[in-house]
């Protein structure tokens, strides 16, 4: 429904996104992922043919969004960061402006103003003016505009942020809600957001796609696995087959004369195994540390930001 | 075509809800208001024999000399039209709608087109709200009609051109004030052509005319509208329309 061929985008000489390619599967919500800053918008603003990409590009219903823009963004619905709302206007005429512009069938607008209007939960305020309602019912106005003509392809970026928790939760089930009759894509810094609503998941770092996968098995992956780096003074035959015998250990391999990669599944007590053999071997460690792997590193970077901001 | 219609009639309704608008508006009316009066009581000051010395009829002399619609008109259109465009493209930009406008399958061109046609036909109200003053003449003065006719089409024209301008300069800034500037800044020196004229031997002359967008006014407010001069005032708004769609489309590509 949606692929995403190799996009990037360079601003001047900075590289903002780069050969980030996805492919989303017909009724799939996918949870784009990735700490403040990764390239999550421009990699959506790409994909709805706001800003051009600098090279690859992207399909949506099967329509190249640079060759065929207008039939592409007929199936598209996009909640951009801060809602795409006139301040000065009120909530129906907004989505009846809206509905205009998406090329709605005149017999079927009222009936998908009013069914977006139930879907966001804007019953109450559908007479007033958007400029006056709270930050959490301007997101909803957003959502509904988004939805209203009932596209194949919803892009959502960060559609919670900056809502409280209640208000959270409520637009969290309208984007359920929507599995399965629309393909979604929502960007988020938040790990619980994804873990709540999306069935797969990209990490994107410093533009970079680093992994894509279920949540479980993503997060399963991290915690069963570490990497070591072990370094000794004098290189030995069989060091590698040595390491790579202990239990616990999964893999050893030889990254450079005297300096190995050693993978380990079994936590602390096989990195315990893994020292001690290196000093009984006689090799003389120099030095045994764990490496990071991207994608934990990212994992870190969104779990401090959270908290960061749970704090604040 | 649709698409035009739709942000055509959201451009004419955010302009209702607006304060600025409103103050633009009154703006454009106080002057020509006051143009007119002032013209009047002259007019009506003034021997008969003195108007036809100058060889004008008398009927003529009503709509261009005396009342100076165009004279204060052109006036009113240089102050305050400025302020009706100068939002535009950049409130879209500043506002964040920008987004919802170019993911929604409509061109560039069509948004560009649907705008100005807003902001002209709010225009083409602002003049109809001037219509009392002439209704005046015609009550007590039987002026040409043909040569009120004209000069309002004129005045229309030269909106038409300024408002051209105005989303020109709406389409490179997100700031309404700079905007505002930038289309004084293009349309000021459009306008000061006109003083060159008399100045200037020919062929120079006529090609200052030609370029003078208010030089053609003049000519109108007299009951005739040159072809030449509809002419201009085509190539001038479709150029600067056509140079907002570009601006728009390349800041994309940036």
């Amino acid at each position: 429904m949606i692929s995403v061929d190799r996009l990037t985008k360079v601003y001047g000489g900075r590289v903002a996104v780069w050969q980030v390619s996805l492919e989303v599967q017909p009724g799939e919500i996918l949870g784009f992922l990735g700490p403040n800053g990764a390239g999550k918008t421009t990699t959506m603003r790409m994909i709805t043919g706001f800003i051009p990409p600098s090279s690859g590009t992207a399909r949506i219903a099967g329509h190249d969004i640079l060759t065929q823009p207008l039939e592409a963004k007929a199936k598209l619905g996009y909640l951009c960061e801060t809602p795409p709302v006139y301040r000065e206007m009120i909530v129906r005429s907004y989505l009846g402006f809206v509905a205009d512009i998406k090329r709605v069938p005149r017999a079927r607008r009222a009936a998908l103003i009013d069914r977006a209007i139930g879907q966001c939960g804007l019953t109450e305020v559908a007479h007033r003016v958007i400029g006056h309602l709270s930050k959490g019912y301007r997101q909803r106005v957003g959502l509904a505009q988004a939805i209203l003509h009932q596209p194949k392809v919803l892009i959502l970026d960060e559609p919670t942020v900056g809502l409280d928790p209640r208000q959270i939760i409520e637009i969290r089930e309208v984007i359920r809600g929507l599995a399965g009759e629309q393909t979604v894509v929502l960007s988020t810094h938040i790990l619980p957001e994804v873990q709540m609503t999306c069935s797969r998941v990209a990490i994107i770092n410093e533009g970079q796609v680093v992994a894509e996968d279920s949540i479980d098995n993503l997060t399963a992956g991290l915690s069963r696995f570490q990497t070591l780096r072990v370094r000794v003074a004098r290189d030995a035959d069989g060091l590698a087959a040595g390491f790579a015998s202990l239990p616990g250990v999964a893999e050893a391999i030889v990254e450079a004369p005297g300096s190995y990669a050693i993978r380990v599944e079994g936590g602390d007590p096989a990195r315990e195994r893994v020292a001690a053999f290196a000093i009984a071997s006689g090799a003389g460690l120099l030095e045994l540390s764990r490496q990071r792997a991207s994608l934990e590193e990212v994992f870190l970077k969104l779990v401090t930001e959270e908290r960061a901001e749970a704090a604040a | 075509m649709s698409s035009v219609w739709a942000v055509m009639r959201r451009e004419i309704s955010a302009y209702f809800v607006s304060p600025i608008a409103y103050a633009f508006m009154a703006m454009f009316l106080l002057i020509v208001a006051v143009g007119f009066s002032v013209g009047v009581t002259r007019y009506a000051l003034t021997p008969a024999s003195r108007i036809e010395a100058l060889g004008l009829s008398l009927r003529t002399q009503l709509v261009s000399g005396t009342w100076g619609l165009m004279t204060w008109g052109m006036f009113a259109s240089l102050v305050s039209l400025p302020g009706l465009s100068m939002r535009l493209l950049s409130e879209e930009k500043k506002s964040g709608t920008a987004e919802l406008l170019f993911t929604s399958p409509v061109t560039t061109m069509q948004i560009v087109a649907g705008k100005y046609l807003g902001s002209v036909s709010l225009f083409g109200l602002i003049l109809l709200l001037t219509l009392p003053m002439p209704m005046f003449l015609v009550w007590r003065a039987q002026p040409e009609i043909a040569a009120l006719a004209a000069a309002y089409a004129g005045l229309f024209l030269y909106g038409a051109v300024i408002l051209a301008v105005g989303i020109f300069a709406s389409s490179l800034t997100e700031n309404q004030f700079i905007a505002l500037l930038l289309t004084y800044a293009v349309v000021i020196p459009l306008l000061l052509v006109e003083f060159l004229v008399p100045f200037l031997r020919p062929p120079f002359d006529g090609v200052a005319a030609a370029l003078s967008v208010g030089y053609a006014l003049k000519g109108s407010a007299l009951g005739s509208l040159d072809s030449a001069y509809l002419i201009l005032h085509a190539v001038l708004v479709s150029t600067f329309l056509f140079l907002s769609v570009r601006i728009i489309d390349s800041s994309r590509w940036r």
